[in-house]
């Protein structure tokens, strides 16, 4: 099968996604093109994570569809979603208490099969992580449990990066880092999704935006090009000032 | 001295068996988190499996041990496919009756079948071979062969588990299964991987008991209890802690025995009791990295 490169490399399409009567996403559009970052913003609840999980074939959603690379994955799991090319860094990093910091990396590659040579690379990225490569996964600090998990997801070498929240309860100067490298990977050519509930962090890291409010999509545009005023009201909905 | 010489011998020997029944319970129990509580039959019904092989093709337990083994994996695989993974295993209690109950049908299937006679696997002269290294020190070789057995199964275990792709998949699995789902980890294949290594320790195990011991339909509950015994005082999912722990239940039987041969069984229950209490983790917690 031939790519089409002028394709977005991920399509959403009127997604549906329920927790019994609770409705999480609530018709869902968006598209993730090649060498792009794209944010998706909103409160607690908006529906973000409940979108990466539903793309990543952890929740099954009701109605929609998904496209990557033009072809359809609804409803595939998420090793498969891992094998087709695109990895995830889970909200709250899920770290394995009984893997030491290396063997918590490598576990990508025991997903998507690649080399561990890609190892050396994460190490690379983030050489603090070496350093402590022999150290239980969940005795660094929350910034390099971070890393890891960006790391693990790296070594699957994904297309497509889905990352849920990544600056939750860090320091300024790590989420900097992060965002850095987030920024290469673009460059080297990957596409990232970013969940975030810090807006202007966000905004400034991507190219594109959504933004969720109980599971809808209340604003969206090129990131250099929002209006705070705008966000904030399809951020919170109603009037604010 | 020499009495004391050959307690301690035969105790660490006897755990070498010991162990043997109790690694396919670790990893079902420390790393699958399933209590599996048909594990003792299940040994004592492969190891009939093995006196039928032996019986019809009159060979050697060990040259049966050959045809036995691609068995028990097919079975296990097929115990997990059709049982364990129709099972809801959010309630750890569906799990360990569907266990118990394939307990009762395995006891009742082996007594229709072959009668409450005690039976044995006939390994030979090597049964009888025996060496002694000093004087009034005996060693069996059987026994020896059993733990040098053991001790390269478990380091098999230990490089899979600590050493290759596989291993770092059932760890996590072992952590939290829906984490491991979650960033992408294939929980089914893993599972039947890891109950196939299972079948491979209760494959061994079946043949080794049924050389050493004799055995009936209701053995099963016996070696289910001195297994559990050895994965609690080793450490959950810890398989060289299975291997010590082992040690310490055949040293505890075999001192329980030379002082009067009825206290064997009631000597090794009473040192797993005294543990417990003082260490209800286990003796050795699981390693990480």
């Amino acid at each position: 099968m031939t790519t089409d490169a002028s394709r977005p490399l991920l399509e959403v399409s009127d997604l549906h996604l329920r927790y019994g009567g609770l409705r999480a996403l609530d018709g869902v559009s968006l598209t993730v093109n090649r060498r792009e970052t794209v944010a998706v913003l909103g409160a607690n609840g908006a529906g973000k994570s409940s979108l990466i999980k539903a793309i990543y074939g952890v929740e099954p959603f009701s109605a929609g569809q998904i496209l990557f690379d033009g072809v359809a994955v609804s409803g595939r799991s998420p090793n498969q979603m891992a094998r087709a090319g695109i990895g995830l860094v889970p909200e709250g990093r899920k770290i394995f208490p009984s893997l030491s910091v290396e063997e918590n990396i490598r576990l990508g590659a025991a997903i998507g099969g690649h080399d561990s040579a890609d190892v050396d690379r994460v190490f690379e990225i983030f050489p603090e992580l070496k350093e402590r490569r022999h150290v239980q996964g969940t005795l660094v600090s929350g910034g390099q449990q971070q890393m890891i998990a960006i790391g693990r997801a790296l070594m699957a070498r994904p297309r497509l990066l889905l990352c849920d929240e990544i600056s939750l309860g860090l320091a300024p100067t790590v989420v900097d880092r992060l965002y850095d490298v987030i920024g290469d990977l673009v460059a080297e050519g990957m596409a990232v999704l970013i969940v975030e509930q810090e807006t202007n962090r966000a905004l400034k890291s991507s190219e594109r935006y959504y933004c969720l409010l109980e599971g809808r999509v209340t604003a969206q545009g090129r990131s250099a090009e929002a209006d705070q005023d705008e966000i904030t009201r399809a951020y919170f909905g109603g009037d604010h000032d | 001295m020499t009495d004391i010489a050959n307690v301690v011998i035969q105790g660490v020997l006897l755990g070498g068996l010991f162990a043997i029944y109790a690694l396919g319970l670790s990893l079902v129990f420390g790393v699958l988190r399933i209590v599996n509580i048909a594990h003792g039959d299940v040994l004592v019904l492969v190891a009939y499996v093995a006196l039928v092989i032996c019986d019809s093709f009159s060979i050697s337990p060990f040259l049966a041990l050959l045809a036995l083994i691609p068995l028990a994996l097919l079975g296990g695989f097929a115990f997990q496919v059709g049982v364990f993974e129709r099972v809801d295993r959010r309630d750890p209690l569906v799990p360990m009756l569907v266990a118990f109950g394939f307990a009762v049908v395995i006891q009742n299937g082996l007594l229709l079948l072959f009668g409450t006679n005690p039976r044995k696997l006939d390994a030979g002269a090597i049964e009888q071979l025996g060496v002694s290294p000093f004087p009034g020190i005996n060693v069996s070789v059987l026994a020896v062969m059993i733990l040098v057995i053991a001790i390269v199964l478990i380091a098999i275990f230990q490089a899979i588990l600590y050493r290759s792709r596989f291993g770092i998949r059932v760890r996590a699995v072992s952590d939290s299964e829906e984490n491991a789902r979650l960033i992408g980890v294939d929980i089914t294949a893993t599972f039947r991987k890891a109950f196939m290594m299972v079948m491979l320790t209760v494959a061994v195990g079946a043949v080794l008991m049924g050389i050493k011991t004799n055995f009936d339909p209701f053995s099963g509950a016996s070696r289910l209890l001195i297994a559990f015994e050895v994965v609690v005082i080793g450490g959950l999912g810890n398989l060289w802690g299975t291997l010590a722990a082992g040690i310490v239940i055949g040293l505890a039987q075999m001192v329980g025995a030379s002082i009067d041969v009825s206290y064997q069984t009631l000597a090794g229950h009473l040192v797993f009791l005294v543990i417990l209490l003082i260490r209800p983790q286990g003796l050795f917690p699981k390693v990480v990295g």
